[in-house]
């Protein structure tokens, strides 16, 4: 125990408030600080005699895939006590820090507090206060201006998953902004195979199943950080018997709790998953009867057209593709050799070559076995730098099984390649039938809400005319697409989140002829906007009851715990004032509770419509999913939602990028090896347990644990005469942004780490989006969910600042 | 006797800091204090690593107040506001701490801090359990092992906040509780042993 020595000989009380003094000098809303400083909001609370004192219960984020239902304390009208909200059993009692930092957060000085409007340049955070009224008619005044002159896509209303808006965008006829561009990577590469995970790879089942799993594979997620609420079962799953191998070029958390880490070089997860294929096709470790049953491996693809044989053309125009029953696929005939339906032929010709004659056709897997000719697990271990034994050992014992494969949004996810990471993944779990069965499964596992029991919400009716534009370009593609974007409404940091290479973001956003900000916080975005509106926290609200949402395999309620703070407003008051301007407010509920009696009243689960909200509110604000007892699992059935109800492995809209079968490409920037001459080191920005995108960057308590640091191998900081704690520039020609940096082994050399959504108050300068790549690659416009911004793919260099 | 204690799995603990924060909200601790920390073994950054890429370790060790069955700190305070209940646990009378710090140069897990000036709170308010003492400028304080909520019967704070299910409460002189078993089957040990100071505390891998 080296750390543990000091002075007196006894446990040293290391740096854990490291970084505070840089931040107190960087940390600054420019300009706002007057409307936004807590002095006078927060005189001391008057001493009680006996202070009164009451318990409410509330959800938190859902953006963590926590949503932790949770136990509020507060006493003379504020927060002060926030913990696991106490009924049901033990694991659905979450919570975490970010959860805890809430009880000074909300009153911290990162809230907006007035609605503000802006008097500087965009970008210069010159603001001055403003009153509701005004602001809300400026607001419906210029969106009608816009609509009117360019009709009613003009208007970009966009949301993150915090926030309760989902009425203003079909209200007021506005776009969305089309494709995210985030967390798709993955998703877009393996969710056409199994037609499950919606594009963002969420396939797999809960997380308990690992337990029953002989290996558990994680390669590119960080569970233990990522899904903290229930990191427990990670630990539980090693303690059960499964073996926990990460692979990840950093020595994540996830991977020091593993048996074991196989470090990687960024940007190859398709080449591991590749070379696994390889290594299993050549010593026959497939599961035969799941290849021939279960797979589109049999399926022919016609030599000319290199499409799949069906029994007639599509119409390019349907809404829905035709299923495998309505517009059949084709096997062969093992004996006879001729076409024959699938779902006429229980154990088909894996191959033409099994039977006589020619048809003009191959099997999925004649060309599987041709494409994968180049991928040996020699050629694998040349491109991930992990040794050729490891990764067949590694191919044996994931066909072995039953494997779990966690995939994750914070790795390869962020690059250009990351479908083909996907497609290949989906490929190992088609030729070993790693899904469908105990201790098996495929998908991004974090998040304990996401893969639970949901049960079913309805919805507030609204009238049909309600329907949001197209969006004919992007969000993230705006700043170099023409399009007809001319004001946008951003719930969220939309503007510093969402849009790799800032630089360029903002000049776009300065084209604007509106910005409007509603966030709780003062976010880096705002800075961009022409008003800011302060919307309350999860923990404030005008009425007893809020709404309701799903979380870990149960109904949890938000209730009102404080009365909004400052002269904040609850989105759903926001919207209503909103769409009183325009006529339309008498179809918004007037109230939380009423909105959320019809939720459970139009939900399809009857149980659910039979609920009503006083029996949820006697029950702390919890209905448990009454299935939550046993482990949910994902395609038991082994029928997938795909047009064949099989894995189909082989896409025929990549058939003109060359990747109808996943086929290597390096990352665009990082696979550069011209540009890594100049900037050598790589940029990963992934998640942490301290933030969840750029929220929480206000949150005191959580920045006594991290503020914007840059991390780096200390060779690396060796060979730029960098020390441990210096303030670094991190540069390339996109732009630039300035952090203390921390000498720290767990990075691998040659690449750079910071947590994302460093934005520009709390580093030291600039934001670290200046740096990172926005690049969309052309077969993305074809994927599922649209090209993935390849934040990651990025390359800098460092210097002392 | 009773002898309450946390055992803590090194194995399941997960760096989070979520105990440490549950802590300073439930015991109204103010800006500058912690009562407990969370170091990684032989690191001087936030989750650093031991060893050399990619030959590497890394231990994360939650500390705080060991509740010593032969406590430093007791011994050398003058006026007896250290002390130790019937319950096993190592208590501050803070009417008689006189701030001399004796305590805190004697423990040997820098469990201890002190109120230099008065107490800060972001909030400008006290947050925390209303049964919890507030403590003025001029005294030392620590790790009650959540006194207010433990005599109530409750588990600690950062026991039910945990998210990594790294932290067991119990009574180690109940050879059926919890805790009993695991320092029995796990062979778990406690912190800087060699000191004498028989920590209640315990830790297993
Ligand atoms: S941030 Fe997520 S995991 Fe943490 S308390 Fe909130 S909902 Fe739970
Ligand atoms: S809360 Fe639990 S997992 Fe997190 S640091 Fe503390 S002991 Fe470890």
């Amino acid at each position: 125990m080296t750390g543990m020595t000091s002075s007196q000989g006894g446990l040293t009380r290391r740096s854990f408030l490291k970084g505070t003094a840089v931040a107190a000098g960087a940390v600054g809303l420019a300009g706002a600080g007057s409307m936004i400083s807590t002095d006078g909001w927060l005189a001391p609370a008057k001493a009680h005699a006996t202070p009164e004192e009451r318990t409410a219960y509330t959800y938190h984020q859902k953006h963590c895939g926590g949503c932790c239902a949770l136990k509020c304390t507060v006493r003379d009208g504020r927060l002060v006590l926030v913990q696991p909200n106490d009924v049901g059993e033990d694991m659905y009692r979450t919570i975490c820090l970010k959860g805890i930092s809430e009880v000074t957060h909300i009153y911290g000085d990162g809230r907006v507090q007035t609605p503000l409007k802006r008097v500087g340049e965009r970008g210069s955070g010159q603001f001055e206060p403003i009153s509701w009224d005004e602001a809300l008619d400026d607001i419906a005044e210029r969106v009608k201006e816009i609509q009117a002159q360019y009709g009613k896509d003009a208007l970009l209303v966009a949301s993150c998953a915090e926030a309760d808006s989902t009425f203003l965008g079909p209200l007021l006829g506005a776009q969305s902004g089309g494709f995210t561009g985030i967390d798709v990577g993955v998703g877009n590469g393996l969710d056409p195979a199994t037609g499950l995970g919606a594009g963002y790879a969420m396939s797999a089942p809960e997380a308990r199943d690992w337990a029953r799993s002989k290996l558990v594979l994680s390669v590119g997620t960080n569970y233990c950080e990522s899904s903290l609420p229930s990191a427990y079962l990670f630990v539980e799953a090693k303690e059960a018997g499964a073996h926990m191998v990460t692979v990840d070029p950093h020595y994540s958390t996830t991977a020091s709790k593993s048996d074991e880490w196989i470090p990687i070089a960024p940007g190859t997860d398709a080449a591991l998953f590749l070379g696994m294929v390889s290594h299993i096709l050549d010593n026959k470790l497939y599961d035969d009867a799941f290849v021939r049953q279960h797979t589109s491996f049999p399926f022919l693809v016609d030599d000319a057209t290199h499409k799949l044989l069906r029994d007639h053309a599509e119409d390019p125009a349907a809404e829905e593709p035709e299923t495998g029953a309505t517009n059949p696929f084709f096997v062969m005939d093992p004996v006879t050799g001729n076409p024959i339906r699938f779902d006429q032929m229980t154990m088909p010709a894996l191959s033409v070559t099994e039977a006589p004659g020619n048809v003009g056709a191959h099997t999925v897997w004649d060309l599987m076995l041709e494409t994968q000719k180049p991928y040996t697990t020699a050629w694998a271990a040349e491109i991930t730098g992990i040794p050729q034994e490891r990764i067949e050992a590694l191919a044996e014992e994931y066909a072995e099984g039953p494997s779990s494969l966690a995939l994750g949004w914070g790795g390869n996810d962020k690059m250009t390649n990351a479908d083909i990471s996907g497609h290949a993944a989906a490929l190992l779990v088609a030729l070993t039938g790693n899904i469908g069965k105990p201790g098996a499964g495929v998908g991004v596992y974090v998040g304990p809400d996401y893969n639970s029991w949901l049960p079913a919400l309805g919805a507030w009716p609204v009238p049909e005319e309600w329907a949001a534009a197209d969006s004919e370009v992007s969000l993230y593609d705006m700043p170099v697409k023409e399009n007809n974007c001319h004001g946008a409404i951003f719930w969220g940091d939309f503007i510093a989140q969402h849009v790799a290479d800032m630089n360029l973001t903002t000049q776009w956003a300065d084209t604007l002829d509106l910005i409007v900000s509603i966030d709780p916080y003062f976010t880096e975005g705002a800075k961009w906007s022409d008003y800011i509106l302060p919307a309350t926290s999860r923990f404030e609200y005008d009425d007893e009851i809020g709404n309701i949402a799903d979380g870990y395999s149960q109904l949890v309620l938000q209730e009102k715990v404080i009365e909004p703070l400052f002269e904040a407003k609850t989105d759903l008051w926001i919207t209503r004032e909103i769409a009183k301007r325009f006529g339309q407010d008498a179809y918004l509920p007037k109230t939380g509770a009423e909105r959320v009696e019809a939720m459970l009243a139009t939900s399809t689960d009857p149980q659910v419509a039979a609920l009503k909200l006083d029996d949820i509110v006697a029950n702390q604000g919890v209905w448990p999913s009454p299935d939550r007892s046993e482990i949910r699992t994902v395609a038991d059935d082994l029928k997938f939602a795909t047009p064949s109800e099989r894995l189909e492995v082989y896409y025929d809209n990549m058939v003109p990028f060359d990747q109808a079968l996943p086929q290597w490409e390096p990352c665009e920037e990082i696979g550069n090896e011209d540009l890594r001459a100049t900037y050598p080191l790589q940029l990963t920005n992934t998640r942490t347990r301290f933030r969840i995108h750029n929220q929480y960057n206000d949150a005191k308590w959580l920045q006594l644990y991290y503020e914007p640091t840059v991390v780096a191998n200390p060779s690396d900081l060796e060979a730029r005469g960098i020390a441990n704690g210096d303030i670094v520039e991190v540069f390339n020609e996109r732009g630039s942004f300035t952090v203390p940096c921390d000498a720290n082994d767990a990075i691998r050399p040659g690449s750079v780490r910071i947590y994302e959504a460093g934005t520009a108050d709390y580093t030291v300068a600039g934001n670290v989006q200046n740096t990172t790549n926005r690049t969309t690659i052309e077969r993305g416009y074809s994927l599922m969910c649209g090209p993935v911004i390849p934040f990651s793919d990025t390359l800098v260099d460092i210097r002392k600042a | 006797m009773t002898r309450l204690a946390i055992v803590i799995s090194k194995d399941r603990c997960v760096g989070c800091h979520t105990c440490a924060l549950s802590c300073k909200m439930q015991n109204n601790i103010p800006e500058g204090l912690m009562w407990n920390r969370v170091l990684t073994e032989g690191c001087d950054v936030t989750d650093g690593a031991q060893g050399t890429y990619p030959n590497l370790t890394r231990t994360y060790l939650p500390v705080a107040c060991q509740h010593c069955q032969n406590a430093a700190c007791q011994r050398v305070c003058p006026t007896g506001a250290t002390y130790k209940d019937d319950k096993g646990r190592v208590e501050i009378d803070y009417d008689k701490c006189i701030g001399c710090r004796m305590c805190m140069a004697a423990c040997p897990y820098n469990a201890r801090v002190f109120n230099w000036s008065e107490p800060e709170r972001l909030t400008q308010a006290n947050y925390g359990d209303a049964r919890v003492p507030v403590r003025p400028k001029g005294v030392v304080e620590k790790c009650t092992l959540c006194k207010e909520r433990t005599d109530d019967g409750e588990k600690p704070m950062c026991v039910i906040c945990c998210p990594g299910h790294a932290r067991f409460y119990g009574d180690l002189d109940d050879p059926e509780s919890d805790v009993a078993k695991l320092v029995r089957d796990k062979h778990a040990t406690a912190l800087l042993e060699e000191m004498g100071t028989q920590p209640s505390v315990h830790y297993f891998e």
